[in-house]
C-alpha cells in the first residue's frame, strides 16, 4: 500500500480556515514598537535634509531612523539579500519608494501619522525612469559578484550560416511587462532581542536564508539569529530574499531596546520587495520548409534597477529543442528601479512567451500544426549540456494533453472558429522548468506512542510542503499520515531549502526520506539487537517496514511497532537525520516539461479575451501529493492568466512613480476570470528515478510557463491578429 | 454625547472607548488581538478583512478595512475565529478545508466570511466570491466549497443580540461620529459643524480616510436616516432612497428597473454593494461612476434636499465638472426618481472593465430606446461613463438617431458619430483610442444584440 501520491487534506487546513494560523503580522509580541517607512518621492539624487527633529517630538514617536543614523556593521550577500545597496546606507535615492526613514512610534496610528508628515529635501538627479528611456544604452552585462550570474552570450553551431542558408526565416520582437507578485500578505516583521539573540517574525519563503543574510548584515554569528516563519501568505518570488527594511527593522529594535513591527502597506509592496523585470526580446528563426528549425537566435534585453540583474529569458531556449544552430545573448537596460528577483515563473516564463510565440508564427508561416513543428524539433538529449535528460515524457505531454483538450477539432486557418459573436481560438505551447536543488537538512523523531515527527525548517507559503513532506516520511516508515506531525517554518530546526525554484518536494522531500530512512534504520538496529524482540538476530538488510511496523522480509508476521521497541529500548525518542546534498555531477540533465493548451473567446467588438478552456500536462517525475499539486497546478495557471492578460507595473514617465501600486489598479485575475471548471491538470509520470531519491520535480512553476504564450496563440487563432507585448489588453485587439 | 461605543464581537458584548471613531473596524480587531482577520490592502480591493457584521441591514459581509469603528455602533461584529463551536467547525469552513481552497490561506478567514454571510443573505453562486482576491488557489476550490450548501441552523449561535442595531453617536475628543435619527437631524447637524462630512456606505470616505488620515473628523452618518431608505412607487416613477444600498436595491427592485438591476450585478462586489448607497456613488461625481450612466439613460431625476427646503435636478444637470455637481453646501441627496416610462423601450447597459468582475468601468455606457411600430426612433437616450469629465449623454447622437428607421445602417452610422463624440484620456484601463472605439462598437453590439428583439 503506497501512501503516497493520494489526495490527503492539508495538515494546516483546519487552522487556516479558523483564522487561527499566526501569519507574522499576527504574533503578539509584548511592548512591540511600530514602525513605517517612508519613500523617497523622487528618483534620483541625494537626501539634503530630512524633518527628523520635527517628527521625533510628535506624540508617541520613538524615533526616525534615516541614513543619518545607520551603519551596517557586515557585509551583502547575494544569495540572500535581494538588493545590494541597502537603503540607508547613505544619503542617495535611486528610485521612488526607496526607503529613506523608518518612523518608529509606541502604536500604529502614531507611527502613521508621524510617518505621513515626514519631508525630505532633495538634491535631484537626472533619472532613467522607464525601460524605453534606458534602450539607448543597453549594454552587454558582466558576471559579477551580484546577480549576474552567468555568461551573457551562448552559441552553438554556426547561427549565421544556417540562417542564412534557411529556406524559410522568421523574426520578430516580443515584450513582457514589468510584473509584481502580489502575493495577498504584503512583507511583515517583527523584531526582538533577548541580550545579543536576535528573534525575527519574518514573511519569507526562505527561512535559513533570513538566517544567514541578517548574520552577514549585522556580524553576527547565525546561531545567535532565530528565525520563526509559521506561515506565509503567498510569496511567489517577492519573499525569497531578505529586503532592506527587514535588516533596518531588526537594528532599529536593538537601538530602541524593544520589539518593533513593520508591516509593509500594499503600495510600498511594488519597491519594497522583488518583482520581475520588463524584457523585450528579439527571436530569428530559420527553417526547412519541412518544419526543421536550423538556425535560432534569441536576444533578452531585460530591464534592471538599482542593481544589475539578468532575468534570464535564454535559459530555455538552449534546451527545450534540438536546434542545431543557436545564438542567445543577455543584454541589460539600467533604470531607476529597486532591484528586480524572481517571480513565478522566473526567466523562463518572459523567455517562453517569446520563443513559443515565435514557433506558433512559423508554424503558421509553414502552414504545420504547432505540435508537429515541435515534435520535429523534440530534443532527445539536452543539447546544451550534451547529456542525456534524467526524464522527458513531453511528447506524451503533447499527446496527452491534445486528446484531453480536443486539439483536434482545430481549423488552422485564423478566424475560422466561432462561437455567436465571440471568435474562438486554440492555441498551445510547450514549458519546462530546470529542476534545482538545495542542501539541505531534516529530522524525523519517532516517539515511543508510535507516532512521528518531521522537523525542517521550510518555510510553508502555500503550496502544501507541510504535508506533503509529513507525508513522505510516512511513506517511509509505513505509519499512517495520522500519525506523523510536522514542524517547520523556524530556523533552530534543521536547515530547509528555500521554498522557491519549485525545490522543496524535491531537495528538502530528499533529505526527509533520508531523515526517515535513518530513523528506521537506528529502530532496527535496536530491535536486531534486542533479545526481547522478534526481530533478534536477523540481518539488518533482512529488516523492512510494513503497515507501521518493521518486519523480517521473509516472514512479514514476525516483527513489532516502532513504539515497542522504544518502549522496551526504554527509550522515548529516537531521531533520524538526512541530509541531502545535490549532486553536481549528474551524469543527467533533469527537467520537468509540459503542453499547455487554451481555448480563448474573443468580443471582436470589445477586444475582451476569455479563456474558455485550459489545460495543462506536466511530466514532473512523481506527484507526492495529488491534491495539493492538482490544487497547485491550477492555481499558478491562473495566476498566469493574470500575466497573460491583465497585469503590469506602470510608472509615470516623467517623476518615475509608481501608478498602479494598489490591488484597485493593478489587476489579478478575479473568480470572474476563471474559465468555469474547464480547467483540466493531467500529471505524466515520466518514470525519472534519478532526479533525486524520491523521483519528484517541482511543480509550482512549470505549471505557469506556457500559459501566456499559450493564451496569445490562441488569441491569434481566435482573430488573426498577433500579439508580441504582454499582457494581452482589449485596446490591443481592437 | 457617548464617550464609548457598544459591540458584541463573537457574541460578547464590548465597550469601547477612548479608540478614535474613525479607526476602522479592521485595525480594532487586530490591535485587540482578533488577529485571524487579515489586511491584504486597505482599500477594499481584496476582501481578506472581510467580517460579517449584523446591524440594521441585517447580516452582511462588509470589508472591515474601511468601515469606520463609529459605523458600527451596536453590531453584532462576527470573525472567522467566533465560527468554531465547541471545536467544531462551521460548515463553511468544513466546505473549504475539504475542498482545498485554503494554500497560503491568508486570504481564507476573507472567504470564510463570505461564504457565511452568505447563508444568511440567501446569496448562492460566484457572486459570493467576487471580493475577495485569492492569489494561490486560482478560485477553483474556493467556488466548489461555495456550492456545497449550508444555511443557518435554527438555534443560530452567531447572531443572538435582541437589541436592535440602533446606530448611536461616538464621540473622542475633537473626532465626532455622529448617527442622526432623521432627516432634519442630519441636516442640522452639517450645518452646525460646517466641516462636517456626510457618510453612508463609507466605501469612498472609509478609502479616502486610510489614504489621507483622520485628524479631528467629524462625520454624519446617513444610514440609519429612515427617510433616505425609502423605495416608493408612485405615479410619476419609482423613488429610490438616497441612502439605499446597492444590495438592498438589488433585493427591492425586483425587475422594475432592468438596467439598473444589471449594472448592479456588475458594480463592485458584494462586500462594496452591501455598504455603498445610491447617492454617495452620485455625490462622488465620478466620471466613471457606474450609476451615473445607467440612470441617465433612464432619464433620472434628484431630489436634494437642505434645511432651506428641497428642489429637483435632472441628473443630466446634476453633474457640472470632474468631480463637481450642483450641490451645496449642507445640501444632501435625499433620493433619484426613474421614471416610469410612457411605452416599453429597447433598452441594455454595458460595462466593460479589465478583468470580469470587481473592477471600475474602463467605459460603461446605457442606452435606451423608444421605437415607434414600424422601428422608427422616436425617443433615444445614450449615456456613458469614463469617457469624459462627467458622465454624459450623447445628445447630438441621440438627435440623430430620432427619426430614423432602427436599422443596421443607422447604428453603424450612430456608432461612427459616437467615435468622434467624446475626447476621452488614456490611462491604465484603455488608451483614448481604445475608449473612442468602445464608444461606438458597443452601440453596434446593442444593436446586434437586440434587433431580434425588434424583430420580434
Ligand atoms: C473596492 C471598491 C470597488 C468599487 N467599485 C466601483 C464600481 O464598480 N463602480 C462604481 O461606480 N464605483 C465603485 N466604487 C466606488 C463606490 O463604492 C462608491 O462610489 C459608492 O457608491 C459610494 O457610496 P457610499 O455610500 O459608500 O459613499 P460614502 O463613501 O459614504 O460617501 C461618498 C461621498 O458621497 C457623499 N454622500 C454620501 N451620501 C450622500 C447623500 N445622501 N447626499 C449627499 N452626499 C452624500 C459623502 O459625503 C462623500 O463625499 C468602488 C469602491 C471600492 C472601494
Ligand atoms: S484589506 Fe483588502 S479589502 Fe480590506
Ligand atoms: S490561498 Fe493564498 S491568497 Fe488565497
Amino acid at each position: 500500500m503506497t501512501r503516497m501520491g493520494r489526495g490527503i487534506d492539508r495538515i494546516e487546513a483546519r487552522i487556516k480556515v479558523t483564522g487561527e494560523a499566526l501569519y507574522t503580522a499576527d504574533v503578539p509580541v509584548e511592548n512591540v514598537a511600530y514602525g513605517v517607512l517612508v519613500g523617497s518621492t523622487v528618483a534620483s539624487g541625494r537626501i539634503r535634509r530630512i524633518n527628523t527633529r520635527e517628527v521625533e517630538r510628535m506624540p508617541g514617536v520613538l524615533r526616525v531612523f534615516t541614513h543619518m543614523n545607520t551603519r551596517y556593521p557586515g557585509e551583502v550577500t547575494p544569495e540572500t539579500v535581494g538588493e545590494l545597496r541597502l537603503s540607508f546606507s547613505d544619503d542617495r535615492v535611486h528610485y521612488v519608494g526607496q526607503v529613506i526613514a523608518l518612523v518608529a512610534a509606541d502604536s500604529l496610528e502614531r507611527a502613521e501619522e508621524a510617518a505621513s508628515l515626514v519631508r525630505a529635501e532633495y538634491e535631484e538627479a537626472a533619472a532613467v525612469t522607464t525601460f524605453e528611456m534606458g534602450l539607448p544604452s543597453v549594454f552587454t552585462p558582466t558576471v559579477d559578484e551580484g546577480y549576474v550570474e552567468a555568461e551573457p552570450d551562448t552559441s552553438r553551431g554556426n547561427f549565421e550560416a544556417a540562417y542564412a542558408d534557411a529556406p524559410v526565416r522568421f523574426e520578430a520582437r516580443y515584450g513582457t511587462q514589468k510584473y509584481h507578485q502580489t502575493p495577498i500578505e504584503t512583507y511583515a516583521t517583527t523584531a526582538l532581542w533577548e541580550d545579543n539573540r536576535l528573534i525575527l517574525f519574518e514573511s519569507t519563503q526562505y527561512v535559513v536564508g533570513a538566517q544567514t543574510g541578517m548574520a552577514s548584515v549585522l556580524n553576527m554569528n547565525p546561531d545567535n539569529i532565530h528565525v520563526v516563519s509559521n506561515f506565509t501568505g503567498g510569496g511567489f518570488g517577492a519573499k525569497g530574499h531578505l529586503w532592506p527594511h527587514t535588516i533596518r527593522t531588526a537594528m532599529a529594535a536593538r537601538e530602541l531596546g524593544r520589539p518593533l513591527k513593520v508591516q509593509l502597506t500594499r503600495p510600498q509592496m511594488q519597491t519594497g520587495s522583488a518583482y520581475q523585470a520588463r524584457t523585450q526580446q528579439t527571436i530569428q528563426l530559420g527553417a526547412t520548409e519541412a518544419g526543421d528549425i536550423r538556425a535560432v537566435s534569441h536576444t533578452n534585453i531585460s530591464q534592471s534597477g538599482l542593481d544589475d540583474r539578468v532575468e534570464p529569458a535564454t535559459d530555455l531556449t538552449r534546451v527545450l529543442y534540438d536546434f542545431p544552430n543557436l545564438i542567445t545573448r543577455e543584454r541589460l537596460v539600467r533604470t531607476n528601479h529597486n532591484t528586480g528577483g524572481a517571480m513565478r515563473p522566473p526567466g523562463d516564463g518572459p523567455g517562453l512567451f517569446a520563443l513559443e510565440s515565435a514557433l506558433d508564427e512559423l508554424a503558421h508561416q509553414l502552414n504545420m500544426d504547432p505540435i508537429e513543428l515541435r515534435r520535429r524539433n523534440h530534443a532527445d538529449r539536452d543539447p546544451d549540456q550534451d547529456k542525456p535528460f534524467s526524464g522527458k515524457a513531453l511528447l506524451e505531454c503533447y499527446e496527452r494533453g491534445a486528446e484531453r483538450f480536443g486539439w483536434a477539432q482545430r481549423d488552422p486557418v485564423p478566424r475560422s472558429m466561432r462561437d455567436g459573436h465571440e471568435l474562438v481560438g486554440y492555441g498551445m505551447a510547450s514549458a519546462s522548468r530546470l529542476q534545482q536543488a538545495m542542501e539541505c537538512q531534516a529530522a524525523v523523531t519517532l516517539h515511543a506512542d508510535g507516532s512521528a515527527v518531521v522537523a525542517t525548517g521550510v518555510a510553508e507559503i502555500g503550496g502544501g510542503s507541510y504535508t506533503t513532506l509529513a507525508q513522505v516520511a510516512a511513506e517511509d516508515l509505513t505509519l499512517p499520515y495520522n500519525r506523523v506531525a510536522f514542524r517547520g517554518g523556524d530556523s533552530t530546526l534543521p536547515a530547509a531549502s528555500g521554498s522557491f525554484g519549485s525545490m522543496v518536494s524535491a531537495s528538502t522531500g530528499s533529505a526527509v526520506k533520508l531523515a526517515a530512512m535513518d530513523a528506521r534504520a537506528q529502530a532496527a538496529r535496536l530491535a536486531v539487537a534486542d533479545s526481547g524482540s522478534p526481530l533478534f538476530g536477523v540481518a539488518i538488510e533482512d529488516v523492512v517496514a510494513q503497515d507501521g511496523r518493521l518486519v523480517r522480509r521473509d516472514n512479514p508476521n514476525r516483527g513489532e511497532s516502532y513504539a515497542s521497541i522504544l518502549t522496551r529500548a526504554g527509550r522515548e525518542t529516537l531521531r533520524g537525520h538526512g541530509r541531502f546534498v545535490p549532486n553536481e555531477e549528474s551524469p543527467f540533465s533533469s527537467y520537468a516539461f509540459g503542453a499547455q493548451f487554451a481555448e480563448v473567446r474573443v468580443d471582436e467588438l470589445l477586444g475582451i479575451v476569455r479563456v474558455s478552456r485550459f489545460v495543462g500536462a506536466f511530466a514532473a517525475g512523481r506527484i507526492l501529493n495529488e491534491k495539493t499539486a492538482t490544487s497547485q497546478a491550477k492555481g499558478g495557471i491562473i495566476y498566469a492568466i493574470g500575466t497573460a492578460l491583465m497585469e503590469g507595473v506602470h510608472h509615470d514617465h516623467t517623476s518615475g512613480r509608481l501608478i498602479n501600486a494598489n490591488l484597485f489598479d493593478y489587476h489579478v485575475p478575479v473568480n470572474a476570470d476563471i474559465p468555469s471548471s474547464k480547467l483540466d491538470v493531467i500529471f505524466i509520470d515520466d518514470g525519472d528515478t534519478a532526479v533525486n531519491l524520491l523521483g519528484a520535480k517541482g511543480i509550482g512553476e512549470i505549471v505557469s510557463i506556457g500559459v501566456p504564450a499559450a493564451i496569445a496563440n490562441a488569441v491569434f487563432h481566435a482573430t488573426g491578429k498577433r500579439v508580441r507585448e504582454l499582457p494581452l489588453t482589449p485596446d490591443k485587439l481592437l | 454625547m457617548a464617550q464609548s461605543l457598544r459591540v458584541w464581537i463573537n457574541g460578547s458584548e464590548e465597550r469601547i472607548s477612548g479608540v478614535a471613531p474613525t479607526t476602522m473596524l479592521l485595525d480594532y480587531l487586530r490591535a485587540s488581538g482578533r488577529v485571524g482577520t487579515k489586511e491584504g490592502c486597505a482599500e477594499g480591493d481584496c476582501g481578506a478583512c472581510t467580517v460579517a457584521v449584523r446591524g440594521e441591514r441585517g447580516v452582511q459581509a462588509v470589508n472591515s478595512c474601511i468601515v469606520p469603528l463609529g459605523a458600527v455602533s451596536n453590531y453584532e461584529i462576527v470573525t472567522a475565529e467566533g465560527l468554531v463551536r465547541n471545536g467544531v467547525l462551521h460548515p463553511v469552513q468544513e466546505a473549504l478545508a475539504r475542498a482545498g481552497g485554503s494554500q497560503c490561506g491568508y486570504c481564507t478567514p476573507g472567504f470564510v466570511m463570505s461564504l457565511f454571510a452568505a447563508q444568511y443573505s440567501g446569496e448562492r453562486g460566484d457572486g459570493v466570491l467576487e471580493g475577495n482576491l485569492c492569489r494561490c488557489t486560482g478560485y477553483l476550490p474556493i467556488r466548489e466549497a461555495a456550492r456545497s450548501p449550508s444555511a443557518p441552523a435554527a438555534d443560530d449561535p452567531y447572531f443572538t443580540s435582541t437589541q436592535p442595531a440602533e446606530a448611536a453617536d461616538y464621540s473622542v475628543g475633537d473626532e465626532h461620529f455622529f448617527s442622526p435619527r432623521s432627516l432634519k437631524g442630519a441636516l442640522e447637524l452639517l450645518s452646525l459643524h460646517p466641516g462636517a462630512k456626510p457618510i453612508a456606505g463609507g466605501t469612498d470616505v472609509g478609502v479616502e480616510l486610510n489614504k489621507v488620515g483622520r485628524r479631528n473628523a467629524v462625520l454624519v452618518s446617513l444610514a440609519g436616516v429612515p427617510e433616505l431608505r425609502r423605495l416608493t412607487e408612485t405615479a410619476a416613477g419609482l423613488e429610490l432612497g438616497g441612502a439605499l444600498t446597492l444590495s438592498e436595491l438589488e433585493a427591492r427592485l425586483g425587475g422594475r428597473v432592468p438596467l439598473l438591476e444589471t449594472m448592479l450585478r456588475s458594480f463592485a462586489a458584494r462586500q462594496i454593494r452591501n455598504r455603498a448607497t445610491l447617492a454617495g456613488n452620485l455625490a462622488t461625481a465620478s466620471p466613471v461612476g457606474d450609476l451615473a450612466p445607467v440612470l441617465l439613460a433612464c432619464g433620472a431625476r434628484v431630489k436634494l434636499v437642505s434645511l432651506g427646503g428641497e428642489r429637483t435636478v435632472a441628473l443630466s444637470d446634476f453633474f457640472t465638472g470632474y468631480r463637481t455637481t450642483v450641490q451645496r453646501p449642507g445640501e444632501l441627496i435625499a433620493s433619484v426618481t426613474v421614471p416610469k416610462p410612457d411605452a416599453p423601450r429597447l433598452e441594455a447597459v454595458y460595462k466593460v472593465g479589465k478583468r470580469g468582475a470587481d473592477d471600475i468601468s474602463t467605459v460603461a455606457a446605457a442606452f435606451s430606446l423608444e421605437l415607434k411600430a414600424d422601428k422608427i426612433v422616436t425617443s433615444a437616450r445614450l449615456a456613458y461613463g469614463g469617457v469624459a469629465a462627467t458622465p454624459v449623454r450623447a445628445l447630438e447622437v441621440e438627435q440623430f438617431l430620432i427619426g430614423r428607421p432602427w436599422t443596421e445602417r443607422t447604428a453603424a452610422e450612430a456608432a461612427g458619430r459616437l467615435r468622434g463624440l467624446f475626447t476621452p484620456l488614456s490611462d491604465l484601463r484603455g488608451s483614448a483610442e481604445y475608449r473612442r472605439a468602445l464608444v461606438g462598437n458597443l452601440f453596434e453590439k446593442f444593436f446586434y444584440e437586440h434587433s431580434a428583439e425588434v424583430a420580434a
